[in-house]
């Protein structure tokens, strides 16, 4: 069964070109355009990965991974942020508030899969 | 689902990932002679591996996949022989 | 283009928009904190965006930008008004960057220059004198875990090293053995205790450790009452050993630095020996033995004998286990290893040291660096192989005709991919030779250069020696790429260059770099292993099937929707036509009222989906607001003016084709409200008003209408000079001059033919004046009207149709023709009897309702050379209509009852009957003209 990888980006070209690198290699993907949609649309929709970009409109990233982690059904699910070369403090930030990890923008589509590979099982 | 459970055996297989370890913890609390089968069990969650460790059950079945039994036999039957 | 292109320049355009507001609001001091994060946030992702692809020019720019936002929303500063031009100056670069992609289809020519000024100029607003110290990586972890273990001298009975404690023996001896020379790690991973709850899988990220040799984990759960176990707090703790370098078990661990500790494993550490002493175990006979076998590199001898011994021992004793890591160097045959286990042994055994002869000399080693030195070599030769091809194409290029336009640029370029290619190889010397041979040869002697490549090329050929790091670099290929296009350019010029050229092209196609330049070509592309086709569809589909609230939809598909469902609503017409015929023709009046009932249902649905189909084509007035601040800000700053814009009403919605017909209108009243209307500051200020002038643009909904009012507080028309103007320029007589209220004199400047700029400002004044916003807006069925007051300002007040999709016209039959008319210009419908008309001053009128009507004859207004039928009674048919303020009786030959019609606008030679606005199918499927009454009248 293939991985359900859920993306949540206010950059219509970032969801795009993430989203053909994800299909193409055999994920499912379900994408959001900012933090309110995310858990709006994440209700009933159990990923594997959750892929968030840090700066949104209305919710941005950081809350959005804090509101995740409290609910019970994503506590435990892996996120990665979406972070240019030059944030590694919001990289950090993420972090401590749940966030698994991160990517750097942009992310080419070999390493998009081996990060992804790294952290989902089967994947 | 990837752990079946009976009455005598939790058989886990594919993927056991952490969202399936509170009623693994529940069924072993529960089950205190249940045995676990491993067989068909590719990939197990560090906390799913930590509630075996915890309550020591002997495993009926080790892991087809080599890199999986390599973790799990020595965690799990070092525990075995301390019942 | 491809999608992801299409996508990224449309959302670019977006977001360069967004941009120029959230600056505009800063300037007004607006939220200037959330502003401010806006901003960045919408430079960041448009920067991010660019990431996507190869435009240097653009994400350098953007890089600048982003920084000195990142400054300004961090440290409380004051924003400078010449940082907000300098932003919208970058953000015109970029509308600009984004048309060329799309004119070039993705390959723009950027002004690079143009894109570093602009990058420096924004670095110059950086706070800080330096450049901002670009916040820095996490400090690398201290290296203290790396203990050294070096051990000159070991105790008597040295206790294990902590780091192999953990493993077994054989872990141990794999470990030794497949790490060859290269250094092994030691890894201790403690996850941390939340880890569960930062998505982590610790054993996992173990199981895909690279370069994995052993671990074990331990588990500090043990012994906890099962009751009272939190399965969710990780309390495992892994020790791993592995042969990958450092930096890939740190890029592995990456997300969690602070959890690893490693210490490399020196070789020192080996042998491992557990179990217990006992000296005598193995004779000091058969240790000779052992000594002399591996001295004699008898492997077979030392491996028997080794088996031999082992049988007989305890294999706990430490010095089975010395054998048995003999046994293992043994059938690694590493000699080194053999003499150290053999030394460990003696040691155990309390032997003297046994002295080895030289035959055993290391020799793995250098053969191993001498294998490395013939691969370089190898590699050195394949790269001169390229640099000779390389060289000869241009060489090639270079031989042709030098006394044409190109050769210059032609030189040029092939320097440049010779320079390249020399980089590449880090051929310095040669570099100095080719850049004072190109001088040359730009100069005077275009020899020079063939010249030096022919002593390149010999060169090239007997100096393999050099040392050589890479392959040819990205750079050096792209840069052929280029020059492939180039001469390309060049062969157009004449046809027999162009054969030329394309063998060229075709030689340089069968280069080893090739394949590569195609991948650089394909840049955009996200992998080349697909076809694009494929990666097309997957593109769309991604679109597709995009989860976000919105969809962007092909104005032309709308089109069609509206279309097929103005063709539906007509088809549903034809069931009442149907209906009756059943009845009257057929006498089936059971079928005419089921078709009846029918078409009822057909009805309501039809027009709920025209409904719906009209709203999508529904935009809010902010769709051309939206570049109103940024105009009038750069207009008022030009005038040296000081305005402040107020725009209500906004998200007020109208059709997509009203919105859009208002744009240039609504621009040049902005205009003409700037440059005639409000005054200068100080001129202002002497009037007594304040020195910022207001400008308002109200847009509200009223009923079907739109109403649209822009008001401002300028100097106001003077109804005096605008009648005397009309009159000098004949549009009003003497007459009209006495009798016009001021009103209907401002009005005069909505006629065609008057402009009231006494001198042609670049802004506004071309002579169209007013009365071309007054065309366009009747155009979409809208009327305006202006009042002024001389001193206090002036209001524009425009007012139009919602949709313009659907128009209910009046259809009425003259000369056995149907005609249609806009039911909004249509006051009533009389019949006039014919006594009832009388001809006044050659023109006929009637009374009606105590009022003077003029009549005038449809099929004479439409030069059709017949009279008006009258019924029976001898009455005509009149419709009374408004044509602007004007009130006439159109004198038809039948009412054929209203319907509402899906206009549509006339296209090709129809395009120029002036006469009509539009045609519209009806029910029983022909065509109805619909009469442009202001053209006839």
């Amino acid at each position: 069964m293939s991985k359900m990888i859920f993306l949540v980006d206010d950059s219509a070209t970032m969801l795009m070109s993430i989203r053909a690198s994800l299909e193409m290699n055999g994920f499912k993907v379900e994408t959001a355009n900012d933090g309110i949609a995310a858990l709006d649309r994440l209700n009933g929709l159990r990923p594997d990965l959750i892929i968030t970009d840090i700066n949104m409109p209305r919710m941005g990233g950081m809350d959005l991974i804090l509101a995740l982690r409290a609910m019970p059904a994503f506590r435990f699910t892996p996120i990665l942020t979406l972070t240019t070369e030059s944030e590694s403090s919001k990289r950090d930030e993420a972090k401590r508030l749940g966030a698994t990890g991160w990517l750097v923008k942009p992310v080419p589509a070999a390493d998009l899969v081996r990060v992804i590979r790294q952290i989902v099982p089967g994947a | 689902m990837t752990i079946i459970y009976s009455e005598t055996e939790a058989s886990l297989s594919d993927d056991v990932c952490v969202q399936e370890v509170d009623a693994l913890m529940e069924w072993l609390l529960s089950h205190p002679e249940g045995r676990i089968n491993l067989k068909l069990c590719r990939h197990l969650h560090l906390a799913a591996l930590q509630s075996l460790m915890c309550v020591k059950r002997p495993v009926t079945e080790w892991p087809d996949d080599p890199g999986l039994r390599y973790w799990v036999e020595p965690a799990l039957s070092k525990q075995e022989d301390h019942v | 283009m491809n999608p992801l292109l299409k996508q990224f320049v449309s959302e670019s355009r977006d977001l360069i928009q967004s941009i120029s507001e959230s600056l505009l609001l800063l300037e007004k001091n607006a939220n200037t904190r959330d502003t401010l994060n806006e901003l960045f946030r919408l430079i960041h992702t448009l920067k991010g965006n660019t990431g996507l692809f190869d435009f240097p020019d653009m994400t350098h720019v953007l890089h600048a930008a982003e920084d000195i936002m990142a400054e300004r929303r961090d440290v409380e500063a004051p924003w400078e008004q010449t940082l907000t031009d300098l932003i919208l100056e970058v953000m015109d670069y970029l509308s600009e960057f984004c048309n060329q992609l799309e004119i070039t289809d993705g390959n723009p020519v950027s002004d690079t220059v143009m894109a570093h000024q602009l990058a420096g100029q924004l670095r110059g607003f950086s706070l800080s004198a330096q450049p901002p110290a670009s916040v820095s990586d996490k400090p690398k972890k201290k290296p203290a875990a790396r203990k050294s273990r070096k051990k000159t001298d070991r105790p008597e009975e040295p206790a294990e090293s902590s780091t192999t404690a953990s493993f077994t023996e054989s872990e141990l001896i794999r470990a030794w053995f497949c790490s060859g020379n290269e250094s092994l790690l030691h890894l201790v991973y403690t996850p941390a205790s939340d880890c569960f709850f930062q998505g982590e899988d610790p054993l996992y990220s173990v199981r895909q450790l690279p370069g994995f040799v052993a671990g074990s984990l331990s588990f500090q759960g043990d012994g906890a009452a099962a009751e009272g176990f939190d399965p969710f707090q990780c309390q495992t703790r892994f020790s791993l050993l592995t042969q990958a370098s450092e930096t890939e078990i740190r890029e592995h661990f990456r997300y969690v630095p602070e959890q690893i500790e490693l210490t490399p494993l020196a070789e020192e550490l080996f042998p491992v020996l557990r179990g217990d002493i006992q000296a005598s175990a193995v004779s000091e006979e058969t240790a000779d033995d052992l000594c002399k076998a591996a001295e004699q590199n008898d492997s077979s001898k030392l491996m028997a004998l080794t088996d031999a011994t082992l049988e007989l021992l305890n294999p706990d004793l430490k010095v089975a286990a010395a054998l048995r890591w003999l046994k293992a160097a043994t059938d690694a045959s590493d000699t080194v290893r053999q003499q150290r286990c053999l030394q460990e042994l003696r040691d155990l055994l309390q032997l003297p040291q046994w002295t080895f002869a030289e035959p055993a000399a290391p020799v793995a080693a250098a053969s191993k660096s001498d294998s490395s030195r013939n691969l370089r070599l190898e590699l050195a030769r394949d790269d001169e192989d390229a640099l000779q091809q390389i060289l000869t194409t241009q060489k090639r290029l270079l031989e042709k005709d030098t006394r044409d336009v190109w050769s210059a640029g032609r030189i040029a370029s092939a320097v440049n991919v010779i320079r390249n290619a020399l980089i590449a190889m880090q051929k310095d010397d040669d570099l100095r030779r080719l850049d004072s041979a190109m001088e040359q040869a730009l100069q005077v002697q275009p020899a020079a250069l063939a010249a030096e490549l022919d002593v390149l090329t010999v060169a090239a050929d007997v100096s393999p020696e050099n040392t050589v790091s890479a392959t040819a670099t990205p750079a050096t290929v792209a840069s052929t790429a280029d020059n492939a296009q180039i001469s390309d350019d060049a062969g157009d010029d004449t046809d027999d260059e162009e054969s030329d050229d394309e063998e060229i092209n075709d030689h340089a196609m069968a280069d080893d770099t090739v394949p590569v330049v195609q991948h650089v070509q394909k840049a955009a592309d996200i992998t080349p292993a697909k076809t694009s086709a494929e990666l097309n569809d997957n593109l769309t589909a991604s679109v597709q099937s995009g989860s976000s609230r919105s969809v962007k939809v092909d104005q032309e598909k709308i089109d069609r929707l509206m279309n097929l469902i103005g063709e539906m609503v007509v088809a549903k017409n034809a069931l009442p036509y149907l209906a009756r015929r059943a009845e009257e023709e057929h006498g089936l009046r059971d079928l005419g009222r089921d078709i009846k009932e029918q078409f009822a249902v057909i009805n309501r649905i039809a027009e709920e989906m025209q409904d719906s189909i009209m709203q999508i084509r529904m935009m809010p007035f902010s769709f051309i607001t939206m570049r109103f601040p940024r105009l009038v800000r750069d207009i008022s700053r030009r005038l040296n003016k000081n305005v402040q814009l107020m725009i209500e009403g906004e998200d007020t919605e109208a059709d997509k084709n009203i919105i859009e017909s208002l744009a240039e209108p609504l621009i040049h009243i902005l205009r003409n409200s700037l440059d005639h209307g409000i005054e200068a500051p100080e001129v202002r200020r002497k009037a007594g008003k304040p020195a910022a002038g207001t400008l308002t643009i109200k847009a509200s909904q009223e009923a079907d209408r739109v109403l649209i009012e822009i008001h401002d507080d300028g100097k106001g028309i003077d109804p005096e000079v605008i009648k005397q103007k009309a009159l000098e320029k004949g549009l009003i007589d003497d007459a009209a001059f006495q009798r016009l209220t001021n009103r209907e004199a401002i009005n005069l400047v909505l006629i065609p033919g008057f402009s009231t700029a006494s001198e042609v400002s670049d802004l506004s004044g071309r002579g169209v004046g007013m009365d071309a916003v007054r065309c366009a807006v009747e155009k979409v069925n809208g009327s305006m009207a202006l009042d002024s007051e001389a001193g206090k300002g002036t209001r524009i007040r425009i007012s139009l149709p919602m949709s313009i999709a659907v128009t209910r016209v009046m259809i009425v039959e003259s000369d056995n023709q149907l005609l249609g008319i806009p039911m909004d210009q249509v006051l009533e419908t009389v019949r006039v009897p014919a006594t009832d008309i009388h001809t006044v001053k050659s023109i006929q009128t009637t009374v009606l309702r105590e009022r003077i009507v003029p009549l005038r004859s449809l099929n004479n207004l439409l030069a059709i050379d017949a009279s008006q039928r009258m019924n029976e009674d001898n009455e005509c048919a009149v419709l009374v209509v408004r044509v602007g303020i004007d009130v006439i009786g159109l004198i038809v030959d039948n009412f054929r009852g209203s319907a509402d019609i899906i206009q549509k606008p006339m296209t090709g030679v129809l395009n120029g009957l002036r006469a009509y606005s539009g045609a519209a199918l009806i029910g029983d499927g022909s065509v109805l003209m619909i009469l442009n009454l202001k053209e006839i009248l």
